[in-house]
């Protein structure tokens, strides 16, 4: 076991699935880096270096570049899911998902349903969220609720190496199309990643931190805010458990349920949209199924409703952060 | 000791991750008489609370840190004098270590990895922890139990390096070791513990194992009686009743927390050592591919098969001193028959502690062995 990057345990995943498994296919814009165009092959992996080197191995048979049209690559991919290749397509900015979202929601989504299971759709959709970089409101958006919506997709939402690895080969070998959403700020954290290939199933929390007083949920790098936050509210006396559900489909709402039986109260820190978002739906889980069990309201931190500013200093406001965040965790306290 | 001899009590450092602990109660007044593995002190980590021994006789001349304080590894907690020592010598002694004392940044762990070797193909990772200067004690060598890992030292190893260097390793399959066990059977992982041995340089230990641990213990002494000085069977051997196949079934079959749940709580006595990163730790290492193969053949060879829990004859061959250990709640393999042991082999239980008596009686445990191996 070693240090690896987000990075490093993503491009691990994928290595070690394709070696295993001759028909696993990545394709997307640029994946593999200048082919076709007279540059230096293998010189891009993607826009964050994350495939860089699986050309080289693999060969422009199973690493392939596409033309600029998402419609266009994700229909090839599904069709090369539905005819026994096991692809996994590069959404490089899932804020792009709107051009291929009828391949994604009407096609892949439902075609193991309509066909009355005579057919799969072993499809993983990598693809990139979240603010921070400065790249503005069409590059920076967290819409992962939006394919938690669709019965038929599974929605993974690594918050780090460790997870990002094993989930991502759980996702290469399920049958059913999954939207894999990658932080792009998470790239260069580093964490402890066997070197061997291993499976996270899908639908179970990861309990980050355990702590009594407040449970805070959190997904992908805002599990790294409420850490923060906790540490610092763990001086002032207040412990807060973190869960962190690692997919928001399936969601394991079990295990959200059995630690707010434990604190009473509940605070959910989100980077996707106050409304109809990721928070929304926990909030709705536990004012549902365990309503009984709240000392206090529930608090959602999340951004405002806004687009996402470009301007660095207004993006830094947008994103939810370590003080916000303890300043609801005081607030549930109060109650 | 020589007179006037000042020893700094320190934040002990309890298993790799620990890089701080906060000072719950001391359980000695200060200036009062002290004796070696005497409790004094009880500290919290992330995990449990645990009480430090005093490190050797004397008078608890200081008390530094104060309940509710939490510190890093290494920080001064107290001080023990041996001999006469004035108030103005031991502020000197505390001032001098405060102003020397560099705390290890968090993330800074230089030992986070433990070491590799390859043994018969298979990459096998341990922790040594090396003796203290005058320690030239014969090492001690841990042996952990089924499904666990090296980990489960982590209250006892570095608890013996004032007299002796000590080391952990993760079985085949195991922990960080590679997924490979070779045919599984005690035999054949007892000849790669002996080999592990003639790999690190280690002729000759006091082997303490656990669980399938104890088996393979004594089947390696054995097997070569000149490698072991002494064993310590904990829960494993020389006792107690036939494993239930059915939770060793169960416990590998478990892939998520709610199913692992419930094998883990059998484990202790005090369900309040279960945590859910425990749990989390014990799926990490099952995730890894090819690990469920590995354990079903260890258990198909090494658990299953075995139909005398107290393997009386192969205890009679023993030609060194065993101590045999049990804690009187295991619900795993509950104390039931006890074997007619051997006239070298003490029993001893504990009755508060269930089958982690490491874990769960630590302390007791640790100064019950140092206590036992320091006549051999």
């Amino acid at each position: 076991m070693a240090g690896k990057t987000y990075r490093q345990a993503i491009n691990e995943a994928i290595l070690q699935e394709m070696r295993r498994d001759s028909t696993v296919i990545l394709l997307g814009e640029d994946v593999a880096g200048g082919t076709g165009a007279g540059g230096e092959g293998d010189a891009w992996g993607g826009p964050m270096g994350v495939t860089r080197g699986l050309v080289s191995e693999f060969g422009v048979g199973r690493v392939l570049d596409t033309p600029i049209s998402e419609a266009a690559y994700m229909g090839a991919a599904i069709g090369a899911a539905a005819s026994g290749l096991r692809p996994i397509a590069d959404l490089m900015f899932i804020d792009f998902a709107g051009v291929c979202f009828d391949q994604i929601v009407n096609q892949a989504a439902k075609y193991r349903y309509m066909y009355g299971g005579q057919d799969k759709i072993p499809l993983t959709i990598r693809t990139m969220m979240g603010a921070g970089l400065g790249i503005s409101s069409q590059h920076s958006q967290s819409l992962y609720p939006i394919f938690s919506y669709f019965a038929g997709l599974k929605v993974v939402v690594p918050s780090g190496p460790y997870d990002a690895k094993g989930l991502l080969i759980s996702a290469i070998r399920d049958d059913d199309p999954v939207i894999f959403c990658e932080h792009k700020a998470l790239y260069e954290m580093v964490e402890d990643v066997p070197d061997e290939p291993y499976t996270i199933p899908f639908g179970e929390a990861n309990f980050i931190r355990s702590g009594g007083d407040v449970t805070i949920v959190a997904m992908s790098s805002m599990v790294h805010v409420a850490t923060k936050a906790a540490t610092e509210l763990a001086r002032q006396g207040i412990e807060c458990e973190i869960l962190d559900p690692r997919t928001s489909s399936p969601l394991d709402t079990e295990s959200i349920l059995e630690s707010v039986e434990e604190t009473g109260r509940l605070v959910i820190i989100d980077e996707s949209g106050p409304r109809f978002g990721m928070a929304s739906e926990v909030a709705a889980v536990v004012a549902e199924e365990g309503f009984a069990l709240l000392k206090a309201p529930i608090i959602k931190v999340t951004p405002p409703f806004v687009p996402i500013p470009a301007a660095p200093n207004l993006e830094q406001l947008y994103i939810p952060d370590v003080a916000q965040l303890i300043v609801a965790v005081n607030k549930v306290m109060e109650s | 000791m020589s007179i006037g001899q000042l020893t700094p009590l320190t934040m002990p450092k309890w298993g790799m991750a620990m890089t701080s602990g906060t000072v719950v109660e001391w359980l000695v007044e200060a200036g009062a008489r002290v004796t070696r593995g005497d409790e004094i002190l009880e500290i919290e980590t992330d995990k449990t609370i645990v009480a430090m021994e005093a490190p050797g006789d004397g008078e608890l001349s200081r008390q530094v840190a104060q309940p509710g304080d939490e510190l890093p590894v290494g920080a001064l907690l107290g001080v023990l004098t041996e001999g006469e020592a004035d108030e103005v010598e031991i502020d000197a002694f505390v001032n001098k270590f405060r102003s020397h004392f560099i705390p290890q940044e968090a993330g800074e762990e230089v030992d986070l990895a433990p070491s590799r070797v390859e043994i018969q193909g298979i990459s096998i990772a341990y922790r040594k922890y090396p003796a203290a200067e005058n320690g030239s004690g014969l090492p001690i060598l841990f042996i952990h139990g089924f499904g666990g890992d090296q980990n489960g030292w982590m209250f006892n190893a570095p608890e013996f390096a004032e007299q002796r260097t000590a080391y952990t390793f993760d079985l085949p399959a195991h922990g960080e070791s590679s997924r490979q066990v070779g045919a599984g059977t005690l035999s054949s992982l007892a000849t790669l513990v002996a080999d592990f041995m003639a790999a690190l340089v280690i002729p000759r230990a006091h082997i303490v194992g656990h669980s399938l641990g104890a088996a393979i213990a004594v089947e390696l002494a054995v097997q070569n009686p000149h490698q072991a000085a002494s064993l310590v069977l904990l829960s494993g051997a020389g006792a107690g009743t036939v494993v239930d196949n059915k939770y060793v079934e169960g416990f590998i079959a478990a892939q998520r927390r709610p199913q692992l749940k419930p094998y883990i709580h059998q484990l202790f006595a005090d369900p309040t050592f279960v945590t859910r990163e425990m749990i989390e730790n014990v799926l990490k290492a099952k995730r890894i591919e090819g690990t469920g193969a590995c354990l079903d053949k260890i258990a198909e060879a090494s658990i299953y098969s075995v139909e005398d829990a107290v393997p009386e004859d192969k205890l009679s061959q023993l030609e060194m001193p065993a101590l045999v250990i049990w804690g009187g709640q295991d619900q795993v393999a509950p104390l039931g028959q006890t074997a007619k042991l051997p006239a070298n082999t003490d029993l001893h239980v504990f009755e508060q502690a269930g089958h982690m008596v490491h874990i769960e009686a630590a302390s007791e445990l640790n100064a019950m062995i140092r206590k036992f191996i320091e006549n051999y």
